[in-house]
């Protein structure tokens, strides 16, 4: 009786958002947890990205009801529908301050990219006070490919970008897609399909690490008693599995099928004005997304815009954050609808790059289902810069080990928790992410 | 003064990370920051012209109703930068130069009736060999400073201007004041020698404060009520229909409107560039006649006109005459932006002491009787310990501790007024004056000051502070393009709004009213005080806050 | 290591005073010790803490432990007998070998190796096999908690001595060989061998090594020391005054208040703190680190009492002593001071303040997985019945309806007693409900986090009841009845001996554990008293005929033997 009551329980647990899993003896439910290199054969590269819009969102017209899957999903978010199956949204994930400031358009954004509520800054600009996580991120994968990130800003200017190692300078974007193609497409650029293969001698040692556990075997198959046998042997079938995998990972991986070479891009104008923002977007994601179906990087970043947003309609002299300020609600609509135009077209533009990636076929599926994407604004509601329940979406699958498609509410946690659950889903050996009252080693048991 | 050291050091960084864009935006939502607006009297002595001013001071002086120099005419950019590397208690000088040609905006009422030979000298461009002015070193200080006047700092700073002309002194139909500016080939200060940009000064702690038994549950009778407040903001709240029409700030149009066609013609092709003519750098402040500053002289354009709420304020009875006084709800109550619940800056303000920036606690001590009890006390205390929020951070949680803060910027203002219990409403006797320091947002003096409180069923407190507040004070907050856009007014209106509703703190020497009556409302949910064991610094998100 | 180290003066100081109190009459004792046959040898996998802690107290603090733990599971009321059930899974393994390659580069990086290696090798970048022994000698008695077998230090050195030539390292080598070793079988299950033995009770007993670490992992829940590993090799842990020695040894240290927690977070259940949920929206206060905190208070409270104050451990039910920090000030609606900012204070509730013991702290109101919008005395009331008195409650039938009881808004039934009641109607639930409900009903002044009420929808609360006959007014009355019961020190006798062997307490044990029962009232009810008999019983090493498959395979002298260094 006792079990039956521990699975309730345990199953409770994890519909009320435990990091408590069902385990059972010899069954497990992580069977299928392997991804899909196993499924696919050969090991497919797993890549990170951030996308950033400014000035948060109208939570009302955000933020699904509905928790788990088949969500459902309000006027503002209604341009991911494609691929909701493949967009994860969080809610309830907060700036936790614990006494620190709330920085006008900062804290919310380096809470959630670095853990760490920064101490410096202001108005998109500021300190980093630990690395950004495209920069974690990168270091762990990013060093097998020709660069360890791409950055890129659709507003003209270089210095808007959310990719820190910490201090107070980001690592540049590319504004212009011109010169972005020269830099990837140039004359180094190398076709990945024809470079010859090595083995990472690294990998050969962990697998004689593993078969040489083999020998403890038959010693402990005498010591342990008749029932523990099972629990001994499925101990070895496990270690096994790992072996297979490693084995996998001395493969040539597979061939970069979707790499084809783009055509240069026209010189257009950039700048905060909308239209030529999203072009600018658009021209710099094929770029982007054509990049990563090369293996020429593993992990990119997106800026819309500064976090205070100076985007805005031609011929206006008032800039999106300007509005989120001074702009009335409008009491039919219940919202500001000068400043929605901006939040809606956000999320059409993140849809936009939604679109790109999931079209490169690759394996038994596509680009996004490969990857991992954090988008996320540095305030929920920018009118008064309230950095609690942060719009976080988290797009693709990371090659199955990402369960996708769900809408989780955190319910006040720190939005470290959703870093620190990226980190891991990409295999990074990290138990704890963030400090202070963003410190957190709680993983989101929902989509892991 | 160690913590003032630190936040020095935390300032320069902060500052080097603002781009000047970025920065005007921050200035604007800190509203501390440092308005260069000079409104109020000053004083000049145009030898053959006798003045209009009749005072122990300055008597046959010519009055001045606002100035600004020429080191101002950039709106508040100008002195941003310096200002606020200095420490917050601290008295600075005005932006006078100390040498050298420069000139003087000054505004002058239009019915002054020295005005036509102010006119007259302009016309003539008379060389006058020597000018002496006047002006109030309290009404010039940025209003984010704290503390009281050094001695070595004169009540009036006084400069002697050589080979002076009135070189400009454009004429604006419908506007109240004149524009004159005061050209001069040198200048000296004459009544102050002392350090170039100002002296620190420290704040000392305030008697309640001192006598922290003051503050202990032990010395009262009967029951100790506290609160951590929750909602701090002016009474402005307006329901949709009291508003016939909002006010609206300047249009693209008023730039141009003083401007010769074919000026405007150029200037409207450069700026269309950027979509307009800017907002938030103080471009479209600068619209008065020939490129005078519009909010620096809210006099010298023509009023547009003022849209007050149609129905009666909330606020307390500040005169005992019949009805309350909330004068500043008809300034107000129809800009967006200034509005109670539904406005952008109180939402802002409040939000940020939510976000731990600092925490008001109300103690109501000496309860014998919750319905009726003719003597209890009520005092106001800071904390810097954060208040704790639910999930959603839209409710604050009741009954968690909060440690006083013994840090001088915040036990200065420590009070206590005596009152009593009407059924069951808490009335304090009225004060000659009341302070409270808000957190960001300069600290809130008013005149004749008295709260009405209450303590409600579920344990929260609801209530409302009242009394008058300089006017003038309140205009040199507002006085700038940035805040007539982000809380949708214009500087003339406001102007001559608050000037006309004036109606409290009755001036000795002009009879006239400095003060405007007004209304907070203040909510709170229970909480408890406890004394702080260690020296409390200020939060980082004072010390980042305090930055700006 | 000098994690360990640093117990052993402090220990050696109290080892004599404590010793010479209590062995002579214990040694009478267990000459009185009823027969006991023992039980199987068990095959336990290190929870987290445990995994580690291993790692800190061998290679000192500071070193970062990567990835995901499995789960546990609760078998028969604790952990620590899921423990002997549960298995390594693939993805569970993986987590395994990723922390094992993430743990050995951290222990043989520059910084770190100087301290680690007990020789210099001869070259950095050849192998150098005299060294690398001595290397995998001294981590291997410490990781598998024996010496390596002749056969696994080969093994061992064989990976090293590759790795060494393909990366061209030495340091690199053994980092690859300590590898091995953590993710070796023998590191991650606790593997438990039997002897023949020598005239005890139970036709076997344990090895000494299987004995140190049985001992170790119930007082310190952390593995044996280099001390106890020595007092397992001389054969003194198999010796009455030896073993009573090192446990003297292990009471007195710091580290015993570990090892309490650990078991209390097991009896009580504390495990579903984790994910645990409650509805914001009717329990504004509620947050995941107030569970935290609350789980925090209730741990502290039973150190304090049982191991700091050495008191008596049905005072648990009734202390008005406990500590606060300035969430849980807010929950209990008191003032704390500076010391709770950041920190914990000591407190003591007023007697006029409703709340005395365990049973009306939050630690255990709020650990209710089940529900998150209301109290349910249901809930409470099993667990009083299953935690704290080891009686197992029957799970409801199938397709029960549940709506009278879940609808709080219902105008007829108000408080959670009129509901219960009018569920109670229907005669498959009653007779359950009958063993649960009053004892959970006497906490309704209680809501589903803590916070005192004296009224559910305006309707006052009546928190009276009935326990064993003996009627009570509130939890407060209860909890004294709960402290004179003694089926409740009864239980908890039982379940830390069952924490101990790490499975359920057989037929034939039913003797030794009633003589347990009694010592642990002669003994005033002191926990560590009790913790002491345990680890010292001939019962406690005792291993069953059936239990011990290892006999005939693996002789005590060639299974202990360790393999030169």
């Amino acid at each position: 009786m006792t079990r039956k009551w521990t699975r309730r329980k345990v199953l409770k647990g994890v519909l009320a958002g435990s990091a408590v899993t069902v385990a059972l003896p010899l069954l497990d439910c992580f069977l299928d947890g392997n991804g899909e290199a196993l499924a696919s054969g050969a090991p497919m590269p797993v890549r990170f990205g951030t996308w950033f819009w400014g000035c948060g969102v109208n939570a009302a017209r955000w933020f699904p009801d509905k928790v788990g899957r088949d969500y459902d999903l309000k006027t503002e978010l209604l341009p991911i529908k494609p691929y909701q199956d493949k967009v994860t949204v969080f809610s309830g994930f907060n700036c936790l301050l614990g006494g620190k400031p709330n920085l006008a358009h900062w804290s919310g954004i380096m809470a959630t990219y670095t853990g760490v509520c920064p101490t410096k800054g202001g108005m998109g600009n500021g300190t980093a006070d630990a690395p950004t996580i495209d920069c974690l991120v990168s270091d762990a994968i990013g060093s097998r490919s020709r660069f360890r990130s791409l950055e890129i800003a659709c507003t003209g200017q270089s210095n808007v970008s959310y990719s820190m190692r910490a201090g107070s300078t980001v690592n540049p974007s590319e504004v212009n897609p011109v010169n972005l193609y020269k830099r990837i497409f140039g004359p180094e650029f190398q076709d990945p399909n024809g470079s010859e293969f090595k083995p990472d001698p690294a990998i050969l040692l962990r697998r004689s690490v593993l078969s040489s556990v083999k020998d403890d075997r038959e010693q402990l198959m005498r010591t342990v008693g008749a029932a523990d046998r099972a629990r001994v042997d499925q101990y070895f079938t496990s270690l096994r599995d790992t072996e297979q995998q490693l084995g996998l990972m001395l493969e040539r991986p597979a061939p970069a099928e979707a790499c084809v070479l783009p055509k240069s891009p026209a010189e257009a104008e950039t700048g905060p004005v909308w239209d030529n923002a999203i072009r600018t977007h658009d021209a710099l994601g094929q770029l982007i997304v054509m990049a990563l179906a090369c293996n020429q990087t593993r992990v990119f970043n997106v800026a819309l815009s500064t976090a205070p947003s100076n985007l805005r309609k031609a011929g206006s002299a008032v800039a999106f954050h300007e509005l989120t300020h001074e702009e009335p609600i409008d009491q039919q609509l219940g919202y500001q609808p000068e400043s929605t135009f901006f939040m809606e077209k956000s999320m059409e533009t993140f849809a936009s790059m939604l679109h790109l990636l999931d079209s490169v076929k690759e394996g038994n599926g596509t680009l996004l289902d490969h990857m991992l994407i954090l988008a996320t604004s540095e305030s929920n509601y920018a009118k008064i810069h309230s950095i609690d329940s942060l719009p976080i979406l988290v797009a693709g699958t990371a090659g199955g080990k990402w369960k996708s498609g769900v809408h989780v509410n955190g319910k006040g946690d720190p939005c470290s928790r959703i870093g620190l659950t990226i980190q891991q889903a990409l295999g990074m050996p990290v138990g704890s992410w963030g400090s202070d009252a963003m410190a957190t080693s709680k993983p989101i048991a929902e989509v892991i | 003064m160690v913590a003032n050291v630190v936040r020095a050091d935390e300032r320069r960084v902060s500052m080097a990370v603002l781009t000047r864009a970025s920065m005007a935006a921050l200035v604007g939502l800190l509203i501390a920051g440092p308005a260069a607006a000079y409104v109020g009297d000053s004083f000049l002595k145009v030898p053959g012209v006798a003045g209009d001013w009749r005072g122990a001071q300055y008597d046959h002086w010519v009055r001045i109703d606002a100035n600004y120099w020429k080191s101002e005419e950039g709106g508040m950019y100008a002195s941003l930068r310096q200002t606020l590397r200095r420490p917050k208690q601290f008295f600075s000088l005005p932006p006078a130069p100390h040498e050298g040609a420069s000139s003087l905006m000054i505004s002058v009422d239009k019915r002054s009736p020295v005005l036509p030979a102010l006119m007259k000298r302009c016309a003539d461009k008379t060389v006058m060999p020597e000018l002496t002015f006047a002006e109030s070193a309290d009404l010039s200080r940025s209003l984010r400073e704290l503390g009281p006047r050094p001695a070595d700092i004169p009540e009036y700073f006084e400069y002697r201007l050589k080979d002076v002309r009135f070189t400009d002194c454009p004429v604006v139909q419908g506007a109240v004041d004149q524009a004159l500016v005061v050209s001069f080939n040198d200048i000296e200060w004459l009544n102050y020698h002392g350090k170039p940009d100002g002296v620190a000064v420290a704040l000392a702690p305030s008697q309640v404060a001192l006598d922290s038994s003051a503050i202990s549950p032990a010395k009262f009778s009967g029951k100790t009520r506290a609160f951590v407040v929750t909602w701090f903001a002016i009474a402005n709240d307006v329901s949709d229909d009291q508003c016939a029409k909002m006010n609206a700030k300047p249009s693209q149009d008023d730039y141009y409107a003083l401007m010769p066609k074919e000026q405007a013609d150029t200037e409207r092709a450069k700026n269309a560039k950027a979509g307009g003519v800017n907002y938030e750098d103080g471009q479209m402040e600068r619209r008065g006649p020939d490129g005078l500053n519009a909010c620096l002289l809210p006099g010298i354009t023509r009023d547009p006109g003022l849209n007050s709420p149609q129905k009666i304020a909330r606020g307390l009875d500040l005169d005992g005459r019949a009805g309350i006084d909330n004068q500043l709800y008809r300034v107000q109550g129809c800009m967006a932006g200034f509005q109670g619940h539904k406005g952008f800056l109180m939402q802002y303000r409040n939000e940020q002491r939510r976000n731990g920036l600092l925490s008001m606690l109300v103690q109501v001590s000496g309860i014998d009787n919750d319905v009726n009890d003719d003597s209890v006390d009520v005092a106001v205390l800071y904390s810097l310990d954060h208040m704790a929020k639910d999930a959603s951070g839209k409710q604050i949680l009741p009954d968690y501790s909060f440690r006083l803060t013994d840090n001088p910027e915040y036990t200065h203002y420590f009070t206590r007024l005596h009152g009593r219990i009407v059924n069951g409403v808490i009335i304090t006797e009225p004060v000659k004056q009341l302070q409270f320091n808000p957190g960001l947002d300069p600290e809130l003096t008013l005149a004749d000051a008295r709260m009405r409180l209450q303590i409600l069923p579920d344990g929260t407190l609801k209530g409302l502070v009242g009394g008058y507040q300089d006017w003038r004070r309140e205009m040199k907050l507002n006085a700038m393009s940035n805040s007539e856009s982000l809380y949708g007014f214009q500087c003339p209106a406001m102007y001559s709004a608050l000037k006309n509703s004036a109606d409290g703190m009755k001036n000795p020497v002009t009879g006239e009213r400095d003060g405007i009556s007004m209304a907070y409302d203040i909510e709170g949910v229970a909480a408890f005080v406890v004394p702080a064991h260690r020296e409390a610094q200020p939060t980082q998100a004072r010390v980042e806050l305090e930055a700006r | 290591m000098s994690g360990l180290r640093r117990w052993a003066p402090l220990a050696s100081l109290l080892v004599g005073a404590l010793a010479l109190g209590w062995s002579s009459s214990s040694r009478a004792d267990v000459a009185q010790e009823p027969a006991s046959p023992g039980g199987p040898a068990v095959f336990r996998r290190l929870d987290e803490t445990q995994y580690k802690r291993s790692i800190e107290d061998i290679f000192g603090a500071g070193i970062e432990i990567p990835g995901r733990f499995e789960p546990p599971l609760r078998e028969e009321g604790l952990l620590a007998i899921g423990a002997s059930k549960v298995v390594i899974t693939p993805s569970g393994f993986e987590q395994y070998e990723l922390r094992a390659r993430e743990i050995s580069a951290q222990a043989l990086a520059e910084t770190r190796r100087k301290a680690i290696l007990p020789c210099e090798p001869a070259s950095s970048d050849k192998f150098d096999d005299a060294c690398a022994r001595r290397f995998f000698a001294k981590y291997g008695r410490l990781l598998f908690r024996r010496p390596l077998r002749p056969a696994e230090m080969a093994s061992i050195s064989k990976v090293a001595r590759a790795a060494t030539d393909g990366t061209h390292s030495f340091y690199q080598g053994l980092q690859f060989g300590l590898e091995r070793l953590l993710v070796s079988p023998n590191f991650l299950f606790r593997v438990e061998s039997a002897e023949a033995n020598a005239g005890g009770s139970g036709a076997h007993r344990l090895t000494g090594y299987s004995l140190a670490s049985r001992v170790s992992f119930l007082l310190w829940n952390a593995p044996p020391d280099e001390v106890l590993l020595d007092a397992a090799k001389s054969g003194e842990l198999q010796r009455p005054e030896g073993l009573e020695r090192q446990v003297e040894r292990m009471i007195a240290s710091e580290r015993f208040a570990q090892g309490v927690r650990a078991f209390f977070a097991d009896m009580l259940g504390f495990d579903q703190f984790d994910g645990l949920s409650k509805d914001q929206s009717i329990f504004p206060k509620y947050t995941s680190q107030l569970s935290k905190d609350a789980e925090e208070q209730s741990l502290r409270t039973i150190v304090d009492l049982l191991v700091t104050q050495r008191g008596d451990y049905r005072d648990l039910f009734t202390t008005k002593t406990t500590f606060l920090n300035r969430n849980l000030g807010s929950l209990y609606k008191v003032p704390v001071d500076d010391s709770a900012f950041g920190g914990w204070m000591p407190y003591a509730f007023g007697t006029s303040d409703p709340r005395a013991g365990l049973l009306t702290l939050a630690g255990f109101l709020i650990l209710d997985p089940t529900h998150e919008g209301r109290s349910s005395p249901t809930i409470r009331g099993k667990s009083v019945r299953e935690l704290l008195l080891c009686q197992k409650v029957p799970p409801p039938p199938p397709n029960v309806d549940f709506k009278l009881v879940q609808d709080t808004h219902n105008p007829l039934y108000k408080t959670a007693r009129e509901r219960l009641t009018a569920h109670r109607d229907n005669p498959t639930c009653a007779g359950c409900h009958a063993i649960m409900d009053p004892i959970g009903l006497a906490m309704e002044n209680y809501d589903a986090i803590g916070e005192y009420r004296m009224q559910e929808n305006q309707a006052p609360i009546d928190a009276s009841g009935k326990f064993d006959g003996k009627p009570y007014q509130d939890a407060i009355a209860l909890g004294q009845i709960l402290h004179d019961s003694p089926s409740v020190s009864n239980c908890l006798v039982e379940r830390a001996y069952e924490y101990g062997v790490g499975r359920t307490a057989s037929a034939g044990e039913r003797e030794w554990l009633k003589y347990l029962e009694q010592r642990f009232a002669t003994d005033g009810y002191k926990f560590p008293d009790l913790a002491r008999r345990i680890v010292t019983a001939k019962a406690f090493q005792a291993v069953s005929a059936d239990g011990a498959v290892t006999v005939a395979l693996n002789q005590p002298a060639r299974a202990d033997q360790p393999s030169a260094p």
